[in-house]
């Protein structure tokens, strides 16, 4: 019965809720879909917070995306131990970079009033699924190694099934390991809070200033002569780009 | 002369005659048929007990993986022997106190499923039934004579290289490292999501008992991930082989207690960390605002 509720209910419920509750606020309420900065109030913890929590994630990510989108190319480059061990140790290394980002971000956001000031409940809350989510997942990479290959072999048809509503659930029920079940819990939990929180930042990510060209930016201190300036003129587009 | 009236009728009755012969043919012909089929019938039943069961069960013949099956009907439901038989482990877990009896006397061997359908596992049934209702008197375990044990040293490599998945499975399942663990030297630390076969060989019921999980795997996620990917007769002879060997050898085996992860990752992130330093080496290391405020306070 839990079972149920966890992995069918629960998957299903998050992702109706991630797909129309992110429209909706795109659409309503634009301008909110941020994640709004804090580096002009503190930056130097930032970066050590900030930089290697993202790394992580990011590769992480894309490393659980291509597990679910190629299993048999996964399988196939773990055919050789060697090949087994370099893909694990990297993944464990990211899983390791994300953890110590997040909990200097938490640090952070603990301890400096500047951030305090701008802190929101659902960042709070989003720090816990985040916390939760990548200690299970380090978990899961060390008391139940080769996650990439089992990952392809099991889990990779149970989500499948999940996307073509014909839910198999008896694997991910039977497997032996609490932490891979929170895991694919706080997974599921984490997509349902996209669209409340600042986690809805990764659906707008700035892809375009890798190609945008420069823009010039005019540090000019006379603000009474900005203000009142009638000569106004547009900037030309830069060469060098 | 014949008239063509007499003719006529000769022609008449000549097409009578064969009419008759062609129903007769037609009957025997039916008859047949239905003889074969009801007799194939009969077969079925033994062909799906031989190649389903009778590796690790008999009808009167004694204990051999698994119980004896003679007279097994006149001891439990038919209802119980269906789940029991498509499922032991639901079974058991259901809290069936016979299920787990059973399971507590062959010491917690695991009878794989069966992807049988009803009429099938009735058809077994009835056959086991039709061999006589008293249960087996030979309470001799038989036996088990391992195949494996006489494994070829090429066999023994070819099942070490399949259980690495250097040998990729014929039909692209996940190789058993992916799960498994093994204590043998030359193999790389295995899985730890499943349980650990080293002394599998000899816990799980030799070639036999092997046979049966590698060929119908009885756990969920076991198989999930060989539904579509079954394993070959060849390449679980292979395996059973590697598996016999590693079981044998267990006492001269080192347990390995060097974890690559935990050294690999924590190496590697000391050099994330590094990279992340260089990348941004150049960065503003204060806030705007540091800049803005000093600035001010030199116009002051």
């Amino acid at each position: 019965m839990s079972n149920y509720l966890l992995f069918i209910v629960l998957p299903y419920v998050s992702l109706v809720i991630f797909i129309i509750g992110s429209i909706y606020r795109y659409k309503s309420r634009g301008f909110s879909v941020s994640s709004i900065s804090s580096q002009f109030l503190e930056g130097r913890r930032l970066f050590w917070g900030s930089q290697p929590f993202h790394w992580g994630l990011f590769v992480l990510f894309f490393g659980h995306l291509i597990a679910f989108l190629f299993p048999k190319a996964v399988l196939a480059w773990n055919g050789e131990p060697m090949r087994l061990l370099i893909l694990e140790i990297t993944a464990f290394a990211f899983g390791l970079s994300a953890f110590i980002g997040v909990i200097l971000l938490v640090q952070r956001r603990l301890t400096n009033r500047r951030v305090q000031i701008v802190t929101s409940k659902m960042d709070v809350i989003v720090f816990l699924i985040l916390l939760v989510q990548i200690i299970s997942g380090l978990l899961v990479a060390y008391h139940n190694r080769w996650g990439s290959s089992w990952f392809a072999s099991f889990l990779t048809p149970y989500i499948r099934s999940i996307f073509v509503f014909d839910p198999q659930i008896d694997a991910i029920a039977s497997v032996n390991s609490w932490s891979l079940k929170i895991h694919v819990v706080s997974a599921f939990t984490l997509i349902a809070f996209i669209p409340f929180t600042r986690f809805m930042h990764f659906l707008v990510y700035p892809l375009d200033y890798l190609w945008r060209s420069y823009q010039q930016v005019v540090w000019n201190w006379n603000r009474k002569a900005i203000r009142t300036s009638r000569a106004h003129s547009f900037g030309k587009k830069s060469k060098n780009n | 002369m014949k008239t063509d009236f007499q003719l006529l009728k000769t022609l008449k009755s000549r097409f009578y005659m064969q009419s008759i012969q062609t129903k007769m043919k037609l009957l025997i012909f039916s008859g047949v048929l239905i003889f074969s089929v009801t007799h194939l019938y009969g077969e079925n039943s033994d062909e799906i007990f031989k190649k389903n069961c009778s590796s690790c069960h008999t009808i009167g013949g004694g204990r051999l993986v698994g119980s004896d099956l003679k007279g097994i009907t006149s001891k439990r439901t038919e209802e119980w022997l269906l789940k029991w038989t498509k499922s032991s482990q639901t079974l058991i877990k259901s809290g069936d106190a016979e299920a787990k009896r059973i399971s507590d006397e062959f010491g917690g061997l695991i009878m794989p499923d069966q992807l049988l359908s009803d009429n099938d596992i009735k058809s077994i049934f009835a056959y086991i039934a039709s061999k006589g209702d008293n249960p087996s008197s030979a309470s001799v375990t038989s036996a088990v004579s391992n195949t494996s044990d006489n494994a070829t040293e090429s066999d023994i490599q070819k099942g070490k290289f399949i259980f690495e998945g250097i040998q990729r499975l014929s039909n692209h399942g996940p190789a058993c490292i992916s799960c498994h663990n093994i204590n043998y030297k030359g193999v790389l630390e295995g899985g730890l999501l499943a349980k650990d076969l080293t002394d599998v060989f000899s816990r799980m019921g030799g070639d036999a008992g092997l046979r049966g999980i590698l060929g119908a795997p009885p756990f969920p996620a076991m198989t999930e991930s060989y539904k579509y990917h079954p394993i070959t007769d060849e390449e679980i002879g292979y395996i059973i082989a590697f598996l016999n060997k590693v079981d044998k050898d267990k006492e001269n085996q080192k347990v390995s207690s060097f974890n690559p992860l935990l050294y690999g990752g924590g190496g590697g992130v000391v050099g994330l960390l590094i990279i992340y330093w260089l990348l941004w080496f150049g960065r503003k290391k204060y806030t705007v605002k540091k800049e803005i405020f000093n600035r001010q306070l030199e116009s002051i």
